[in-house]
């Protein structure tokens, strides 16, 4: 698949440049560090504030009470992914967990299932899923108020909001206001737990935004393996050997070769995938 | 063949294996149990120093600036995350980074180290991996849940050191290294653009932790 637009950069023909360009795997990095600092200002005028606001006005019994219930409202998704992935132990817990919580925990408020029995939560989504079924990422992108994506992630967030069963419940059976309500809250609840997280990643970071983006892309792979041990995607591991090698060709782990959405002008297209 | 210390050595895994019972029991050999008990004593130190509440803001400096030297393989780790930058380098060019990198290194963490409020480190299982001993530990924080942490640690002539701190999956060398490969970028190749963003940072956390 080759891509043609004259909006988007060109591979650096410098080796080193190179190397850094597609550990980046970013091709289109002006029109993301754009949108990325759209969205900051946004973040910084709107969302954080108010996600501020959230924290100081309710208690934190009741913010927790909420993010309980988000969290088991999700969980039939979840459990979709479990079983789309093969897991059957892991949709096993969701099943058990949304089983208690929404009974004894009074309809997901109290996280009974954990505090209780032990069962901890974990989150799937479709674009894990489709990372576990060995789809690539793809590139970066910075999606509007979102945030980082790829093509991969993006289809993913599409297609849990059409087979989300509680999504698809409050849509058809609950009042007008829900779904918007789940979502505001679902986005407050997100944020004001992340205040100091990425205050942090931006104060010590000197390049914020290829910090998220690497953020970002070792995060997703680490919740595609469930937190199971893998090397590093296209990035050398870090020894003290003096010869290991500082460049690795980006070879994604255990996956079909990378798709590159290659931004090039028409001359350079070739069929020669190595080119 | 085993040694008697070796034995001694397995024992505590194997208690912490059992307190763990998700986790396999792992084999852990003579040197990752050294491994283990480097971090260990690292964070012991760390957290009597989090806990000396009359310290001022530079002797806590001082004395993290101790504990890195000790803990952290500076120039390893300065060199991985400088990228393909370091090849070209010249040798002042390197020196100068490695000061100021570790300057940064250290106020970052007696800055984040500000909000310490308790955090306990549990070390949960060993793996080798190469020269490379892999901790993975819990972050234990009280009334909040708990954060996955992998110290990836090799020894060298100076004994034990980290190299890389993995929190929930995500490296902060490879961070790091995204990180400057990008300031680099943005300098047209220039390490010296690095250097100077680096000094900068330095000069606003010197700021913030009030030391000028």
């Amino acid at each position: 698949m080759v891509l043609t637009s004259a909006a988007c950069s060109t591979p650096p023909t410098d080796p080193d440049a190179r190397a850094a360009y597609d550990e980046a795997n970013d091709p289109w990095e002006d029109f993301n560090r754009y949108i990325f600092e759209v969205n900051y200002a946004f973040d910084q005028l709107l969302f954080r504030p108010v996600a501020g606001w959230y924290r100081l006005a309710l208690p934190e019994v009741l913010r927790d009470a909420i993010h309980n219930a988000l969290r088991n409202a999700r969980s039939p998704l979840i459990l979709i992914n479990d079983l789309l992935q093969g897991e059957l132990d892991r949709a096993g817990d969701t099943a058990a967990r949304f089983a208690l919580n929404s009974t004894l925990g009074i309809g997901g408020f109290i996280d009974f299932a954990e505090d209780v029995v032990g069962l901890k939560f974990h989150d799937e989504d479709f674009g894990q899923t489709l990372g576990v079924w060995g789809f690539q990422e793809g590139w970066y992108i910075m999606l509007p108020i979102i945030g980082p994506s790829n093509p991969r992630d993006t289809v993913g967030l599409v297609v849990d909001g059409f087979i989300d069963p509680v999504g698809l419940a409050l849509r058809f059976y609950g009042p007008d206001w829900a779904p918007f309500a789940r979502t505001v809250l679902t986005a407050l609840d997100l944020r004001s737990r992340n205040i100091e997280t990425l205050d942090e990643v931006e104060r010590t970071s000197i390049d914020f935004y290829a910090t998220v983006r690497s953020l970002y892309r070792q995060r997703r792979d680490d919740e595609i393996r469930n937190g199971a041990p893998s090397a590093n995607q296209g990035v050398p591991s870090i020894t003290s050997d003096p010869n290991a090698p500082l460049i690795i060709v980006p070879q994604r782990q255990g996956m079909a070769p990378l798709p590159a959405p290659r931004l090039a002008p028409a001359e350079q297209i070739s069929l020669n995938p190595d080119e | 063949m085993l040694t008697r210390r070796a034995v001694v050595g397995i024992l505590p895994c194997i208690a912490l294996a059992a307190a763990v019972p998700a986790r396999p029991a792992a084999a852990a050999s003579e040197h990752a149990e050294a491994a283990r008990a480097f971090l260990q004593k690292l964070a012991d130190s760390t957290i009597e120093v989090l806990n000396k509440k009359d310290l001022t803001t530079p002797q806590k400096v001082e004395t993290f600036r101790r504990l890195f030297a000790d803990g952290f393989d500076v120039p390893t780790i300065g060199r991985f995350v400088a990228g393909r930058a370091w090849t070209k380098a010249t040798d002042p060019q390197k020196a100068t980074y490695l000061q100021v990198f570790e300057d940064v290194t250290i106020l970052t963490w007696a800055l984040r180290f500000e909000q310490y409020s308790g955090e306990r480190l549990t070390i949960d299982s060993l793996r080798e991996e190469g020269k490379a001993v892999l901790l993975e530990s819990s972050i234990v924080r009280p009334g909040k849940p708990s954060i996955r942490v992998d110290w990836r640690i090799e020894k060298g002539p100076q004994g034990y050191k980290i190299l890389d701190i993995v929190a929930e999956g995500t490296s902060l060398a490879i961070a790091q290294r995204a990180d400057y490969s990008a300031v680099i970028q943005q300098n047209n190749g220039q390490f010296d653009g690095l250097i100077q963003a680096l000094k900068d940072k330095r000069t606003k956390l010197r700021q913030q932790a009030k030391l000028e």
